[in-house]
């Protein structure tokens, strides 16, 4: 195996932490698990490829493996993935390895998350997520970005994308969905217009229709025509039906085809509605100084509202 | 309203960008008695120079963290607030990024201004005001130090913007008819000003009566 030959390059990961997530879905399919552990093997003839247990040795490894195929020159590779097979492993990382489900929805609250000045990760689980969207887009913009790519090789690939993220449409899995279609319309990505002006029409058709159709079917709240008309009152009621919907877990549901949901919309909500109505006694206290008598209400109201389901869903947290 | 603008705020995470925007907002808020909660987060209109536009404002809050700010963020956009934080450099190097961003994704003319919040932490400041003036002038961005905090400069800042955007339509320099200009025209204005060509020079003429 060619791999095997090149066993130097394991040296060098330089995408860690993103490579450690990736491999979760290495570890989630049979075939490629064989291939984890054969790499397994082989990085532990290199003791010093990464410092950490054995379990990072197998990811890392078996990770720079995953990276190679796209890295490599062998174009085909890529091309040659079952569209599905891909869709169902992002998903599969997103959903199996647990990240979604280990997401506690206290953790969103834009006062615990987007600390920026706090030194400790008050939301791990936020923050594990945001990895992995980030390394799949990471991992898409890499694998268009090869130097020796001529506009249709490239045109090729984003088909490809394109129809993988339809993929991981049907799966319900909005959170790949996102980082994909992110990646393509990221600024690398967006410039490449001669690879742009080689992609079929259907592709193109699909990939815009992805693009428009998202934020509704992500979210309830997230069509920016009805944003601009919501209530501080509504974003209340997201954050409670966020915080409902996750208890129950019907997001996450995998095996009967749940959804894996984009996070950031419901953050940035969470944030807006953080910067509008602190949630700290005293901050309230002060807007209350100013607010009329409804808001006080509407604000007492949430409290009684959010806390029980709160406190029962940080009771099913083990 | 005359005339409708999209609006980006954009920077690198904790840099307050919400802050700003829910204190612009909140300042109509105060003005206004007559609201109660039920109220537009994310839009104000506003006076600039005689016409009523109405600021339609959108905010990553947080989304930054995701590389998920792309171009349908951007697209369509005719005013941006570029948000660094005085007291993280960190924010203040990663401007470029966002400005290429902007610039590619949004539109080549889309007005910029450059906003150094948390003026307020005078005591903490990492990049100065002179440095950042000069980056705003190499990049032909305009420049404000702001602070959320106390809402010094904020409704300066967004109005400053409004007010290059207004005087580029009516200069001719902006086509509000282009698409993905950002600009659309409010009811009242769609009346008067929608003419074939040269309605610019046409608004230009009714704003000096």
């Amino acid at each position: 195996m060619w791999l095997e030959e090149y066993s130097d390059d394991l040296r060098d990961a330089p995408m860690h932490s993103s490579l450690r997530l990736m491999c979760l879905q290495l570890r989630g399919h049979p075939a490629l698990f064989t291939l984890a552990k054969r790499y397994e093997t082989l990085s532990f003839a290199h003791p010093d490829v990464v410092a950490g247990g054995p379990v990072d040795h197998l990811e890392e490894s078996a990770l720079n493996k995953e990276e190679r195929d796209f890295e490599s020159d062998n174009l085909m590779n890529f091309l040659s993935f079952s569209i599905t097979d891909v869709a169902e492993q992002l998903t599969r990382m997103d959903a199996v390895s647990d990240l979604f489900m280990k997401v506690v929805p206290f953790q969103c609250l834009g006062c615990v998350w987007s600390q920026r000045d706090k030194k400790e990760n008050l939301s791990p689980t936020i923050w594990a997520t945001i990895a992995q969207f980030n390394a799949v887009t990471s991992w898409v913009i890499t694998s268009l970005l090869r130097s020796s790519s001529s506009a249709t090789q490239r045109a090729k690939i984003i088909e490809k994308w394109v129809r993988i993220a339809q993929g991981c449409r049907e799966l319900k899995n909005f959170s790949s969905l996102k980082a994909i279609l992110s990646a393509l319309q990221s600024n690398p990505i967006y410039r490449l217009r001669k690879t742009w002006a080689a992609l079929s029409r259907e592709a193109m058709s699909v990939f815009e229709n992805l693009c428009e159709t998202f934020p509704d079917e992500n979210c309830v709240l997230t069509s920016r025509e009805i944003f601009v008309d919501v209530s501080r009152q509504h974003i209340s009621v997201i954050l409670v039906l966020f915080i409902y919907c996750y208890s129950r877990g019907d997001f996450l549901q995998s095996s009967a085809g749940g959804t894996v949901p984009y996070l950031g919309t419901y953050l940035t909500v969470l944030t807006m509605l953080d910067t509008a109505l602190p949630d700290t006694v005293e901050v309230r206290l002060e807007s209350c100084l100013f607010r009329n008598d409804r808001l006080l209400a509407f604000i007492s109201d949430a409290h009684t509202i959010t806390f029980p389901l709160l406190s029962k869903h940080l009771a099913i947290i083990p | 309203t005359d005339f409708l603008f999209k609006f980006l705020v954009i920077g690198s995470a904790g840099t307050g960008k919400s802050c700003l925007l829910h204190q612009f907002i909140e300042n109509k808020f105060k003005q206004d008695s007559n609201h109660t909660i039920g109220v537009e987060f994310g839009s104000r209109v506003v006076n600039v120079g005689g016409k009523t536009v109405k600021l339609q404002i959108w905010d990553t809050a947080g989304q930054e963290r995701f590389r998920s700010v792309t171009r349908s963020y951007y697209r369509g956009a005719a005013g941006a607030l570029l948000v660094y934080d005085i007291t993280s450099r960190e924010t203040y190097n990663a401007l470029t990024n966002w400005l290429t961003d902007a610039r590619t994704l949004a539109s080549p003319n889309i007005v910029i201004i450059l906003c150094g919040n948390k003026k307020d932490l005078d005591a903490d400041r990492e990049v100065t005001f002179l440095e950042a003036s000069r980056f705003a002038q190499e990049n032909e961005l305009m420049f404000l130090e702001t602070s959320a905090l106390t809402g010094e400069n904020v409704e300066e800042a967004f109005l400053k913007c409004a007010r290059t955007i207004l005087s580029k339509i009516e200069s001719g320099e902006l086509d509000p008819e282009r698409m993905g200009s950002g600009i659309q025209y409010g009811d009242a204005s769609l009346r008067q000003l929608r003419q074939p060509r040269g309605s610019a020079a046409q608004a230009r003429q009714q704003c000096n009566c």
